[in-house]
């Protein structure tokens, strides 16, 4: 090795003529060896020789000195021919591959972190592109938009009357529509099951230009009132229930008791507005002979050209000349408003989606320079070789190609883990999300995702391995190699380099840290919110039975009361009712309501809280006490138009709970038309319905034995210490007993019940949290690193400071000093970031805010004291180096 | 005085080609400092040293066409210039001056 080092360099740099004589003449020192020490010392000498002669030349080199002329391989090399450059990329990339496998935990480490940041990048971006960004599969879907009554900051359903108001006056829009669902039983050859069924009306195929795969869609007929029904089905329902069989198309289905015609089967992905739907029937809509009840979803096409301002104008007319129609509006305040369609489906999850694009891409920019770092650092360790290979006649280009071309390799390997990962972890996404997310279907590796793959992998290349490539070919490193080897400590540029790196780790961990932090105080502070009931001891099922089974509303009371009666005595049940709406966020439906003694003005809103359908066993099982008043009067009340409410209702249009009792309002829609005062008998604890987030706005309860429905939730609570989920198969049993055609479905504990309204948040916060922890550990790393090769590279200096009597305490302090002055400053610029990261985050915190001392401080805290854990290892090694020894190694 | 200051190294190669007398190539030199020195001495150092005062125009030097015939060995021989022992006297002069009074001071101590 030495000696072809020796060759080629002393031909290098002394040119052919000379290298001869210096060889020759070096030869005869040889011979002479031999002849007085013996072969062996003589070989030992020339060793020792060359080895001199290396450095001699490699100062030469350095100075720039050329003693002979231009080197006759220069000539050769002035013009690379094709075959030339490909062969030296080759010789590159083969290079570049040898010198990575001589530090495998280098190379490992890089590729590992790479993959981590741009997979879980991609990953990220591809969840956003496909729920975001990407355009719903309608035609021309920018034009598309959902309107809304909106009230008091919601927006409300549509009514049968604005629905026809809007058909009727609009000039604005090319076409509209309305959906509503609700649950129903279908009945196959095997069994009865509850399934989501769509009502829509026939215009909405046109308007969102969803075509058929087979059959046809509804006509405008099937959407009249009186005439026969008629039905589509989803992909998957055809496929499942049908047998994927085109010759379904013409048979029928029993829905409800009734046989349906199927006349068509909707393509695999309907878009996010048909997403979990199985049947969708024409909706057929009888002229409106009140302004209420508000249950459609309704959807318009902007017509060519017509800019929102215009199209928004047109709708706050039309609702000014229905309301004067239907002779005032249940709430002055509220006007009809639109919504592009993207972001009504998107619904309230843009923050945190852009928070988790935030996290993602700090967490990337962390990676780049972690692996800036590394590979700096590294080149400070090869800084020998490198110089061998520049006197060897490595151009500055050939040698920012070795480096770069490591990189590169790096880079390969990392993005190709990556996109394996990415790949992963869209996957884990989806399925963790399919809940939460819409259009999941949506996700995946789609071309823009793939582009937006390669451009961070590109960009990440460019961050991290182009800067020490540049800075590693500098001729900076000549003074590098005048030394031989000799110097011990980088160039200050280096050294800063290094720092700004481990800062700016700490400035982007701050953030990630601090928004892992308030999500996570968010959901802790959610799942402790008090729902109002027996978590524990709840079990709750939906049922349905076919409508045709039930002759009257009295026969339909009878079963639930039956029901009930026959699930009571089940060992192990304690209470069983039924009611419709499920605590704590899913009312069957919100109303707006006045009061006798608190009338609305002119101008002002009606309140709107949810109404809940509830028998008096409903409330026993969820372990809801009364605080005031009465429960409902199993005999009396099915007669009577009472009440209960909640104590959120009581308190807040009374004052106390007491005071509630026996005051009357009457349901919204209905003040102008003599409908009857409803009377509150009692008052119970608070229940809540609007979310565990949200403040409870008060609930109204009205006896669900006077207002009996075929589709009821049933909620069961088990006795003490039974776990409600034993009970499961015997209360699907008696329920099949009571109707054979009964469909059960929506089985879930109370625990369950809960997780609807923890899900996102924890979702959220478990994400944002290993981000963090990935960016943390990191960062930690990162400046570890820095610090433990600021101590290697000034061993003489801190030796020569403890040999003049410098004691350890202060060295410690020293090293400390540095590290965290490096932490302090990137945390310091981590809070800007935090403050800008956090910014979007203040709709999904609950009862915490996005500068909460607490959590930023502690946050702040926990970053510092293990940076310093991080920074006093090194520290300690700087105070244990001896002197003696390392003076004695210069 | 001259601005290019002669190394110490450099001034012992000019030294050891003015004992050897006429003209002389690097393993005679090297022989030559070792014995003076005591230490071993690089051939590669002095051979770059050669060079390099011959750029400086201190030496001039000459292949020997003579030797390569009759050994094989391929050598190249360095001889003074004007200029070098111009400088050699110019640093000497230097030097003693400097040298002068201080030379009784440091014996005594």
């Amino acid at each position: 090795m030495t000696k072809r080092v020796f060759e080629q360099l002393a031909l290098r740099v002394l040119g052919k003529a000379d290298f001869d004589v210096l060889q020759s003449e070096m030869e005869e020192l040889y011979r002479e060896r031999i002849d007085q020490e013996g072969k062996e010392a003589a070989d030992r000498w020339l060793q020792r020789e060359r080895q001199r002669a290396i450095k001699e030349l490699i100062s030469v080199w350095g100075e720039g000195l050329d003693h002979v002329g231009p080197s006759p391989l220069k000539k050769k090399l002035t013009k690379p021919t094709r075959i030339d450059t490909m062969h030296s990329m080759i010789r590159g990339v083969l290079g570049g591959f040898r010198s990575l496998s001589r530090t495998p935990m280098f190379a490992l480490t890089m590729i590992g972190t790479m993959a981590l940041g741009i997979g879980g990048m991609t990953a990220v971006f591809g969840v956003v592109h496909g729920v975001m960004l990407q355009a719903l599969p309608y035609h021309e879907p920018s034009e598309l938009v959902r309107l809304s009554n909106r009230a008091q900051g919601r927006d409300l359903w549509f009514s049968a009357a604005d629905y026809f108001a809007l058909e009727e006056q609009r000039t604005l829009f090319e076409g509209v529509a309305a959906m509503e669902w609700h649950r129903a039983t279908f009945t196959s050859d095997e069994n009865t099951e509850a399934m989501l069924v769509h009502s829509v009306t026939p215009g909405f195929f046109p308007l969102l230009g969803i075509d058929p795969v087979h059959g046809r869609t509804f006509t405008e007929e099937e959407g009249l009132p009186g005439t026969q029904p008629s039905a589509l089905v989803s992909w998957g329902f055809w496929n499942r229930e049908l047998g994927g069989d085109p010759a379904a198309v013409g048979g029928s289905i029993r829905l409800d008791g009734v046989t349906v015609p199927v006349v068509g089967v909707l393509p695999r992905n309907s878009g996010p507005l048909l997403e979990d739907l199985e049947i969708l029937l024409p909706l057929k809509l009888e002229p409106p002979t009140r302004r209420g009840p508000f249950f459609l979803v309704a959807f318009g096409r902007l017509a060519e050209g017509v800019g929102a301002a215009a199209a928004t104008a047109e709708l706050e007319a039309i609702h000014e000349r229905m309301v004067t129609l239907w002779r005032g509006s249940p709430d002055q305040g509220a006007t009809w408003a639109m919504t592009g369609l993207k972001d009504y489906v998107l619904g309230d999850l843009r923050p945190p989606l852009l928070v988790l694009l935030g996290a993602a891409l700090f967490v990337l920019i962390m990676v780049c320079s972690n692996g800036a770092s590394l590979t700096l650092a590294r080149l400070w360790d090869r800084r020998q070789e490198l110089a061998v290979r520049a006197a060897l006649g490595a151009s500055r280009r050939n040698l920012a190609g070795h480096l770069l071309a490591e990189s590169v390799i790096i880079a390969i390997l990392g993005a190709g883990a990556g996109l394996v990962f990415a790949g992963f972890g869209i996957r884990l996404a989806v399925t963790a999300g399919s809940t939460i997310l819409p259009r999941t279907g949506e996700v995946g590796l789609s071309s823009p995702v793939l582009l937006f793959f390669a451009l961070t992998s590109v960009g990440s290349l460019a961050l991290f391995g182009l800067l020490p490539a540049l800075q590693g070919s500098r001729s900076e490193i000549g003074p590098d190699l005048r030394g031989g080897g000799a110097r011990t400590t980088p160039g200050a540029w280096r050294r800063r380099t290094q720092n700004l790196l481990a800062a700016t780790q700490f400035a982007v961990t701050v953030p990630v840290l601090i928004g892992a932090g308030l999500l996570l105080v968010s959901f802790v502070k959610l799942a402790r919110v008090d729902s109002g009931f027996d978590v524990d001891r709840v079990l709750a099922l939906d049922v349905a039975i076919p409508v045709d089974q039930v002759a009257s509303r009295e026969e339909l009371t009878a079963f639930w009361k039956d029901l009930l009666g026959d699930l009571k005595v089940i060992p192990g049940v304690m209470e069983a009712g039924v009611g419709r709406g499920r605590p704590p966020s899913r009312p069957p439906v919100r109303n707006n309501f006045v009061l006798e003694d608190q009338p609305v003005g002119e101008g002002q809103s009606q309140p709107i809280v949810p109404w809940v359908f509830a028998s008096r066993e409903y409330m026993d099982a969820l372990g809801s006490r009364l605080l005031a008043g009465r429960m409902f009067d199993p005999v009396l009340d099915e007669s009577q138009s009472v009440a209960l409410v909640d104590e959120a209702w009581a308190l807040r249009f009374y004052g106390s709970t007491s005071r509630a009792v026996g005051r009357r309002f009457r349901s919204g829609g209905c003040t102008n038309y003599g409908c009857p005062w409803t009377t509150v008998i009692g008052v119970m604890e608070e229940l809540k319905y609007s979310g565990l987030k949200a403040s409870n706005p008060g609930v109204v309860f009205l006896n669900a034995h006077a207002h009996p429905s075929s589709s009821s939730t049933l909620l069961i609570r088990a006795q003490p210490d039974q776990d409600p989920s034993t009970l499961v198969p015997t209360v699907r049993e008696t329920v099949r007993r009571a109707n054979i055609q009964a469909a059960i479905s929506r089985v879930a504990s109370g625990k369950e019940l809960l997780e609807g309204n923890l899900r996102d948040p924890k979702y959220l916060a478990v994400l944002v949290g290993s981000f963090g922890a990935i960016s943390f550990l990191l960062a930690i790393l990162g400046i570890y690193g820095v610090m433990e090769r600021f101590v290697r590279h000034h061993r003489r200096e801190i030796g020569i400071r403890q040999a003049l009597g410098g004691d350890s305490g202060r060295i410690v302090g020293l090293v400390l000093r540095r590290g965290m002055t490096v932490v302090i400053l990137g945390c310091g610029v981590g809070l800007g970031g935090a403050a800008a990261l956090t910014r979007f985050m203040g709709a999904i915190l609950f009862e915490v805010g996005p500068t909460d001392p607490m959590v930023v401080g502690s946050s702040l805290a926990a970053v510092v004291a293990v940076a310093t854990l991080a920074c006093w290892g090194p520290a300690r090694s700087a105070a244990k180096v001896a002197p003696r020894e390392v003076l004695a190694e210069g | 005085m001259p601005r290019d200051n002669l190394g110490e190294f450099e001034h012992m190669v000019l030294l050891a080609i003015l004992r050897l007398e006429e003209e002389s190539y690097s393993v005679p030199v090297v022989r030559e400092l070792e014995k003076r020195t005591g230490r071993e001495v690089a051939q590669s150092a002095v051979f770059i040293a050669l060079k390099r005062l011959e750029k400086k125009g201190l030496l001039r030097s000459r292949f020997d066409d003579h030797a390569v015939k009759e050994t094989g060995r391929v050598r190249r021989y360095f001889k003074l210039t004007p200029a070098g022992e111009r400088k050699l006297r110019d640093t000497r002069a230097v030097l003693t001056s400097l040298w002068e009074g201080v030379a009784t001071q440091l014996d005594r101590a």
